[in-house]
């Protein structure tokens, strides 16, 4: 019986890596506009589907007002049921939606690349996507205005610049206690591309979110996105004008009142990334060295016989999920390098080698080891050559697999 | 009765969007041999037949595999409104230093562009997606002879195309399996997103 591996060759291992380098050139997705369209297309084909139902029931339920004018987005927080209209609210059109953020960009010209909305803003939230060329090369921007049931300390976040390049964020509480933060986004996979978000949070709930490219998101056309002086883009995310926005759509159930304490905690679901650090550390082969730790990560940097790489530890509690993860391996074919070990009361540790992509070993980036216990909990490190998560370079690491492998299954994790 | 006729959060769908479109998008780039467009068009209305039903996909096991699939059967009922004149354009964006040849990644978009629709799926599932032959077959529903009668047609026709330049590129890499530490990084992984397994 034939397998894959009819198909392996040096041809078909070049193609994929072709493929890979390819993909590269797609687009980045403009992530809000995607939600937010996939929603709208969502509830087409539903309202379609119901036409068709109500069609062949020849009842003319069709021409109603009310059910087809929840176009318009929803908050990306959590949120109550979607707002019904209000006919005490004033109504904005979305051409004069696209007119007031055309006035607020600086000189240039300006292309809709999201036209696909509702022809009156209503929900909780709008947003437009435009290509903006102020002569020195056009640029995609996009605009979100929202309603949301966030504080400001969570409506406005820097990025975190362990996961993404970064190369710089500053985050600003303003007297009135809304938060601006500028966070300028290296693009990980365009060369020179970037990405600048600008987001204003107030505390009653409302957001501006501005984003902009230095040309198309795959593909950089000048050095900086186009509006790039932080006063300015300051004025753009806290213009006046936006009230009439706001004014204009539903307000969230759930919204914060300025004033309102922070809400507790939430408790948290296992160990701290301190606790887990802590009992990461004694359990190092004798020599290894830990360099620096990053409890916020989870994270330390380990050399070892003149070896360093960066080592993650992270642990889940029992649950249902996890057991049902233990229970349908099997189902799921190992990769290449993937070695599984069942052991007699129903652990599952198992040890991985891997590159750019989860079959890929030519070269191996990651080493892996984790432990699937029964009641659904587990343990697992991840090690990589780099300084962050998208730093990957090949060669040893500190650790190999063994000593993973080791680490994961000592009974101090269990204590 | 109709399920979903109330208008529910769903507050996590924005959040699977923005974890997965990147991917999404990418792999409808490669089905549309490289029309960025139309990418963005199967994603949207991918994602809107995700939404559909997302109360019940979000408990899925695994809601990425089933948007991957809901994408790849869109793209293969898809019936294309655009015109030719909107295909990738010839203006190459440079992606990366390590790059060995920037033009074969345009090369090999036109040739996918140029294969059957089915055998472009075949070969990005097996290809970018890592998809066995049998995962293949059943997002396909194809049979699983099928998908290696296609396979084996599509790499024969891209290698009559691009095999020269393959070797050339990548020094004809011995191999899928194996670790080979002499070769060097290549340039996805200089580039390379993190993807623990855990």
């Amino acid at each position: 019986m034939p397998t894959d591996d009819e198909f392996a060759d040096a041809f078909t291992d070049g193609f994929a890596r072709a493929l890979r380098g390819a993909a590269e050139l797609a687009p980045e997705p403009v992530r809000h506009t995607l939600a937010a369209q996939a929603e709208q297309r969502g509830r087409r084909r539903r309202r379609r589907r119901r036409a068709v139902v109500a069609s062949a029931l020849a009842v003319l339920v069709l021409a109603g007002a009310g059910g087809f004018t929840a176009l318009g987005g929803r908050p990306l927080g959590p949120t109550g049921p979607a707002a019904q209209p209000d006919p005490d609210r004033p109504e904005m059109s979305t051409r004069d939606f696209v007119t007031l953020i055309t006035g607020l960009l600086p000189k240039g010209t300006v292309q809709e690349l999201n036209t696909d909305g509702p022809e009156k803003l209503s929900g909780h939230t709008t947003g437009a996507t435009l290509l903006f060329d102020d002569g020195a090369g056009a640029s995609i921007v996009e605009f979100s205005v929202e309603r949301t049931n966030l504080r400001p300390d969570a409506g406005a976040v820097c990025t975190d610049g362990f996961q993404t390049p970064q190369d710089a964020c500053d985050r600003t509480v303003r007297p009135d206690g809304s938060v601006l933060v500028i966070d300028k986004l290296r693009n990980q996979n365009a060369k020179d591309g970037r990405e600048w978000r600008v987001t204003w949070a107030a505390p009653d709930g409302r957001r501006v979110s501005f984003t902009e490219y230095n040309g198309q998101p795959a593909t950089a056309n000048r050095p900086e996105p186009p509006v790039a002086d932080s006063t300015r883009l300051t004025e753009l995310v806290t213009d006046p004008a936006w009230d009439r926005v706001f004014a204009a759509l539903a307000p969230v159930k759930d919204a914060p009142r300025p004033g309102d304490s922070p809400p507790p905690a939430p408790a948290a679901g296992g160990p701290s990334n301190a606790e887990l650090l802590a009992k990461l550390v004694p359990l190092l082969p004798a020599g290894a060295e830990v360099e620096k730790q990053d409890p916020g990560h989870a994270a330390l940097t380990v050399t070892y016989q003149g070896r360093t790489s960066m080592l993650q530890v992270g642990a889940d509690p029992a649950s249902e999920r996890g057991r049902d993860e233990l229970a349908t391996m099997d189902r799921n074919p190992p990769t290449p390098l993937e070695v599984r070990q069942k052991g007699a009361d129903g652990t599952l540790v198992v040890t991985n080698r891997f590159g750019n992509g989860k079959s890929a070993t030519n070269p191996v980036l990651h080493w892996t080891a984790a432990v699937h216990y029964p009641d659904g909990s587990q343990l697992w490190l991840s090690e990589w050559n780099g300084e962050n998560q998208y730093t990957a370079r090949p060669g040893d690491p500190a650790l190999d697999v063994d000593q993973l492998k080791a680490i994961a299954t000592a009974p101090a994790w269990r204590s | 009765m109709d399920q979903e006729s109330a208008e529910p959060p769903w507050p996590e769908f924005p959040d699977f969007v923005a974890s997965r479109a990147r991917h999404l998008l990418r792999t409808a780039f490669l089905l549309t041999g490289g029309d960025s467009h139309l990418a963005e068009d199967l994603v949207q209305e991918a994602l809107g037949r995700v939404y559909l039903k997302w109360r019940k996909i979000s408990r899925l096991d695994n809601p990425s595999g089933y948007a991957q699939t809901v994408l790849v059967n869109t793209f293969l009922s898809y019936r294309r409104k655009r015109s030719a004149s909107e295909r990738v354009t010839d203006e190459f964006p440079e992606v990366g230093v390590h790059d060995p040849d920037p033009a074969l990644r345009l090369t090999l978009l036109r040739a996918l562009a140029e294969l059957p629709a089915p055998d472009r799926a075949v070969l990005v599932l097996r290809f970018w997606e890592d998809r066995s032959v049998e995962e293949t077959a059943a997002a396909l529903r194809l049979s699983g002879t099928a998908v290696r009668t296609r396979c084996r047609r599509a790499l024969a026709r891209l290698r009559a195309v691009l095999g020269d330049d393959i070797e050339t590129a990548f020094g004809g890499s011995p191999g899928t399996t194996g670790e080979d530490a002499t070769s060097g990084p290549n340039p996805s992984s200089e580039k390379a997103v993190l993807r623990h397994a855990h």
